[in-house]
């Protein structure tokens, strides 16, 4: 998994907040985002930049997750391990906090209890 | 009325004076110089284009003149005017008709923003159009030089022009600009083809345009659906080789191509992710003209079913 987003422009990154295991987090509710998925692969606007972003399919599955609801990491790891039919174990675990990072500091999500 | 049924002596005097105003696809360009090379090449290569009436309005007005002072006699320059303004550098004289060429791509690519522009050729068979977007060097031009001689139609060897309404490919029918041993290579394999006198030692090096076919100025307002993205890179010795292209991939490498994807915001995305859905997207490597034209060929036979 790279959950390193390619983007058609430079994306405009904000100050990331290191995911809590218990924090929860949620879509940013002042982005907006628009999908095209072509059966996983999948691209995103982000309308306040501009940019246009290429994300792993488990990246795009994770933000895919907070645009339905808030999760904490343990949340979004039961989630997408029964979803995806595979183990929510700390591998998984610290793969979902490198993605939760990531977005974090797109912005794109946040805490709902902002420290 | 077509530029070939205008008399030499009324040709010059229109460029030399008030203007020779051509129709390429959507856009009338009225182009003034006195200058015989330019004259010459573009009585040779836009004889099939309309003419637009001496007082009509264009969307754009370029004059290229002799350089003042003494770059009039000792090595001779040209400058390009637009609307009055000069944007570029004079170049040498006899690159007065490449320098025309390049100034009309600029033109469209700085200011027709009611098109999603990428940097690309397309060409098109029975209405399904091919983009072929490329940096300079990947064999681009080249590939669709020869493909509009093996039964593809030419909309533009240089800029793919969407529709931002219905994701449609444009005709421009214009000159395609070829490079360096890229010329040797088309003369041979279509001796047929007409081109303008070279010009040597450009930015590009080595420059000559290919006439446009006139069944492709003819039928240069019919726009074409896209069918196929295929990015092209020319590889010596290579078997042609054609992968398939992640379609997000795809996409992202077009907007990097694109001259005004960013300033369009979501409707940019909208209908460039249009056309990546409509299209089957792939990487092609080639070497040899003929193999590349095969696979093309199997690509349409196949759509056809």
């Amino acid at each position: 998994m790279n959950p390193q987003p390619r983007s058609a422009a430079a994306g405009g990154a904000e100050p990331a907040v290191a995911p809590r295991p218990q924090a929860r987090w949620r879509k940013n509710p002042r982005r907006q985002f628009h999908w095209l998925d072509w059966g996983g692969d999948s691209v995103v606007f982000e309308l306040r930049s501009g940019h246009t972003y290429q994300f792993a399919p488990m990246v795009a599955a994770v933000m895919a997750c907070f645009e339905e609801q808030a999760r904490s990491v343990d949340e979004l790891a039961a989630a997408i391990g029964s979803d995806l039919g595979i183990a929510a174990d700390n591998e998984l675990r610290l793969a979902l906090v490198a993605i939760v990072e990531q977005l974090s500091g797109l912005g794109w999500i946040e805490p709902i209890d902002r420290p | 009325m077509i530029l070939g049924q205008l008399s030499a002596g009324d040709l010059a005097r229109r460029l030399a004076g008030p203007g020779l105003a051509i129709r390429t696809g959507p856009f009338s360009i009225r182009m003034r110089s006195g200058i015989d090379s330019l004259q010459t090449a573009v009585a040779l290569l836009y004889d099939r284009h309309s003419v637009v009436d001496e007082d009509a309005f264009c969307d754009f007005t370029l004059e290229i003149v002799p350089a003042r002072g003494l770059r009039r006699w000792v090595r001779p320059q040209v400058r390009l005017f637009l609307e009055g303004q000069a944007p570029f550098e004079p170049l040498p004289r006899e690159h007065a008709f490449p320098l025309l060429e390049w100034s009309m791509n600029w033109c469209i690519s700085a200011q027709a923003h009611q098109y999603l522009l990428l940097h690309a050729a397309v060409v098109a068979r029975a209405g399904v159009a091919m983009v072929l977007p490329a940096p300079p060097g990947s064999g681009k031009s080249t590939l669709c030089a020869g493909l509009i001689h093996r039964g593809w139609r030419l909309l533009s060897d240089e800029m793919a022009l969407i529709s931002l309404a219905g994701g449609e490919l444009s005709a421009l029918a214009r000159p395609v600009s070829l490079k360096n041993e890229s010329v040797r290579v088309i003369r041979e394999f279509a001796p047929e083809a007409v081109f303008s006198a070279e010009a040597r030692d450009t930015s590009k090096g080595t420059v000559a345009h290919l006439k446009p076919k006139a069944d492709d100025v003819a039928c240069m307002d019919e726009p074409a659906r896209p069918r196929w993205i295929v990015f092209p890179r020319y590889l010596r010795d290579a078997p042609a080789t054609l992968a398939p292209r992640p379609k997000a991939d795809a996409m992202l490498e077009l907007g990097r191509n694109a001259f005004n994807y960013a300033l369009l915001g979501q409707t940019g995305f909208e209908v460039l992710g249009g056309v990546i859905s409509a299209s089957d997207c792939y990487d092609f490597t080639y070497s040899r003209l003929d193999e590349a034209i095969e696979i093309f060929d199997a690509l349409f036979r196949q759509h056809r079913g």
